[in-house]
């Protein structure tokens, strides 16, 4: 019996031990350093640039971080093989953030302080970005946070947050799109909302679009929530379904919440007469793969289409290259990528990889292209100014485009 | 009144879920006076050991719910043998069993995030989504399959415990291990079998709740209730564990549908906080003694 037990014990070791030289390259801190041999001669690597970045990368949704973290490293190892910026290589140094905020506040500070990062993406959930304004500020390394919460970028009073530069559109311009696009181009009247309420950023999409829709003039007829990884939504879709909505608003964080829902609200004989109006916070091609057709008749405003001639080869690419990841490219990890590019022109405008200068590049750029599509730049609080917004269908368990939309003011 | 129905049905079916789960953690508790934390991720390994039966061997649905409680059981196996005997051997204390199962948990689960990915994928097979339609009131088959399937079990369980000479074992084994090792009984063989069948009921709600909302890594968190759901029944009762999962399940379903859904987790767990405070030892619990 004892050699049995040894045996066992020696084979959960073993086991332990492949997993960890499986997870080494990605273990924390992550960082990209492989180019060497492929880069040009000339790449400097005694004296990297180090780009660090938030990841959410464990627990259930950690594939938000994890695709994004990947994308970053092929643009980064792309870079580099162009010969990196300012002649130097590029260097991504990521930690994983998803155990609590307070982490966030801790891996900033490991970013800046050990690591010694000439600026940082991410995070890309707004509660983990609001607190880390102060902290970048006094360090003086910009912060490219891709998330929508009109708090990531703005202080109390109404200032701007000096090294803070917000790379995804806000909520609530995504709210407003929805509820004017539904109002006035679907002829919704009707609209229940469903919101994960332990989430800043979610309670504030819905809030703005309830106070958008009922300023046009439609009725908010029933309003619901529910907690990150729930799964069970019957008993709000019974509710719901007394309200009779049209439609119902989930400006959820994750796709898996969405997918329960839609395929409950399918079960229990409504998705005809109760469809979802969504956002591309969940929008993402593995959550029409979960849903299957439940997600029929749904309406997404969304900064990007990732069916577009410019988009689909880049997610079959992805889906190709890192196959182990078992996760679709999503525009989360785009927006990254946006994050990115923005650090690329402002080292290269700068030719510095100063905290002020690249600071200063930022707010000056007119316009930089975007590989989520158009050119950006960022106004006064620090808000991109340029995303524009595709409203998709889904139809048959696919995401078609109905176009461009933008709000007339 | 439609609507009363269904929000009734929503709840026992959650209930359900709730109550299979929680048969295991009671279970292992009667027996070995502490909560195997590493349920959880028991449960989502033999879900995805149902996945990939299917997925990759084409396995019909009924070897496929086979297969999942077998590599649960397997697992839960596993983890008694190489973690949880040699502690009890070298006497650690019973929490310090409950924390290394709370790390056991969280390996896995990571480990099976970095190695499977963590996207969230739906169960390969349509039958539990099959819907019966009673006078407005929709029932899964899922539902009534889980909800019989735990009354089942837990026949079988009773039956196995008391009418056969294992089960004289397991009983004897929960007065007292030591005791009952000195007797005669192979203690070794009764945890073996405890933990193979707590494993199975592991793998067998895994798979319904796969079927009936998604299978990714982190699933194993609805445990967490289960493990509520077996304290309010009285923690080491298995028609306790039962009753508290339905409870359970009423209870949050009813509190989202007439109260609020924000208010859902405060209302249950301040119902289990009077529970216990009036009946410390749950519902159906009598003590350190009486376990089963």
């Amino acid at each position: 019996m004892k050699k049995l037990i040894s045996l066992v014990l020696a084979l959960v070791l073993a086991l332990s031990l492949v997993a960890c030289s499986n997870t080494s390259n990605t273990d924390n801190p992550g960082s990209n350093t492989s180019n060497g041999e492929n880069s040009s001669s000339e790449l400097d690597t005694t004296n990297p640039i180090k780009i660090g970045y938030l990841a959410w990368a464990s627990g259930a949704d950690a594939y938000m971080g994890l695709v994004a973290i990947a994308a970053l490293e092929d643009r980064i190892e792309e870079i580099n093989a162009n010969g990196g910026l300012l002649g130097r290589e590029v260097q991504l140094i990521w930690y994983d953030i998803s155990a609590d905020f307070s982490e966030s506040v801790n891996a900033t500070n490991k970013l800046i302080n050990q690591d010694q990062v000439d600026a940082i993406i991410g995070p890309d959930g707004s509660p983990f970005a609001i607190t880390l304004g102060g902290i970048v500020e006094e360090a003086q390394v910009p912060l490219l946070p891709n998330c929508g919460n009109a708090e990531v970028t703005v202080n109390d009073d109404g200032s701007t947050k000096p090294y803070v530069f917000r790379v995804a559109p806000q909520n609530a311009l995504t709210s407003i799109t929805m509820a004017h696009y539904a109002y006035n181009e679907m002829g919704v009247r009707k609209v229940a909302t469903l919101t994960e309420s332990t989430n800043i950023s979610t309670v504030e999409s819905a809030d703005e679009f309830v106070k958008e829709f009922e300023a046009l003039g439609g009725e908010i007829v029933a309003q619901e929530s529910y907690m990150l990884n729930d799964t069970e939504f019957r008993a709000q879709i019974t509710t719901i379904a007394q309200a009779e909505p049209e439609y119902v608003y989930m400006p959820a964080a994750a796709y898996k919440e969405v997918c329960n829902f839609a395929i409950q609200l399918s079960d229990m004989g409504y998705s005809d007469s109760i469809k979802i109006l969504g956002t591309d916070a969940w929008y993402n091609p593995d959550a029409l793969a979960v849903a299957g057709d439940a997600l029929d008749g749904c309406v997404v405003v969304s900064a990007l289409d990732m069916n577009s001639e410019n988009i689909a080869p880049m997610v079959e690419e992805f889906a190709e290259k890192h196959a182990d990841l078992n996760a679709s490219l999503h525009l989360y990890a785009l927006y990254a990528v946006n994050a990115l590019q923005f650090l690329e022109y402002a080292i290269t405008t700068a030719g510095s990889t100063d905290g002020p200068a690249i600071k200063q590049a930022l707010e000056e750029a007119t316009g930089v292209e975007m590989i989520t599509g158009g050119s950006w730049h960022f106004d006064e609080h620090h808000d991109p100014v340029g995303p524009e917004f595709t409203i998709l269908s889904i139809e048959e368990g696919e995401a078609v485009s109905l176009g461009v939309y933008s709000v007339e003011q | 009144m439609t609507v009363f129905i269904q929000q009734i049905i929503t709840g026992l079916s959650i209930g359900s879920i709730y109550a299979l789960l929680a048969v295991g953690y009671a279970l292992i508790y009667s027996i070995f006076n502490f909560s195997n934390f590493a349920f959880g991720v028991i449960m989502m390994v033999g879900t995805f050991g149902a996945v990939y039966a299917i997925n990759w061997a084409g396995a019909p649905l009924p070897i496929a719910i086979l297969a999942g409680m077998l590599v649960a059981a397997a697992i839960s196996l596993v983890v008694e043998v190489s973690t949880y005997r040699p502690m009890r051997r070298k006497n650690s204390p019973r929490l310090y069993l409950m924390i290394a199962g709370i790390g056991i948990n969280m390996f896995i689960e990571n480990l099976a995030i970095q190695t499977l990915g963590s996207s969230v994928q739906p169960f390969p097979s349509d039958w539990g989504r099959e819907i019966l339609n009673v006078g407005g009131v929709s029932i899964a088959f899922a539902d009534l399959l889980s909800g019989g399937l735990s009354l089942v079990m837990l026949a079988c369980l009773w039956l196995f415990i008391y009418r056969t000479k294992t089960g004289l074992g397991i009983r004897a084994s929960s007065y007292d291990v030591n005791t009952t090792g000195l007797m005669g009984v192979n203690v070794d063989m009764v945890s073996l079998v405890v933990f193979a069948i707590s494993g199975l009921t592991a793998g067998l709600s895994g798979v319904f709740y796969g079927m009936k909302y998604t299978v990714y890594p982190s699933m194993g968190i609805v445990s967490n209730k289960a493990f509520v759901a077996a304290v309010i029944g009285g923690l080491g009762s298995l028609p306790g564990a039962v009753l508290g999962g339905i409870l359970l399940g009423l209870l949050e379903t009813m509190v989202s549908a007439y109260v609020s859904s924000l208010l859902r987790d405060m209302i249950a767990y301040l119902v289990m906080i009077v529970i216990l405070i009036f009946i410390p030892n749950g519902i159906l619990g009598r003590g350190v003694k009486e376990k089963l």
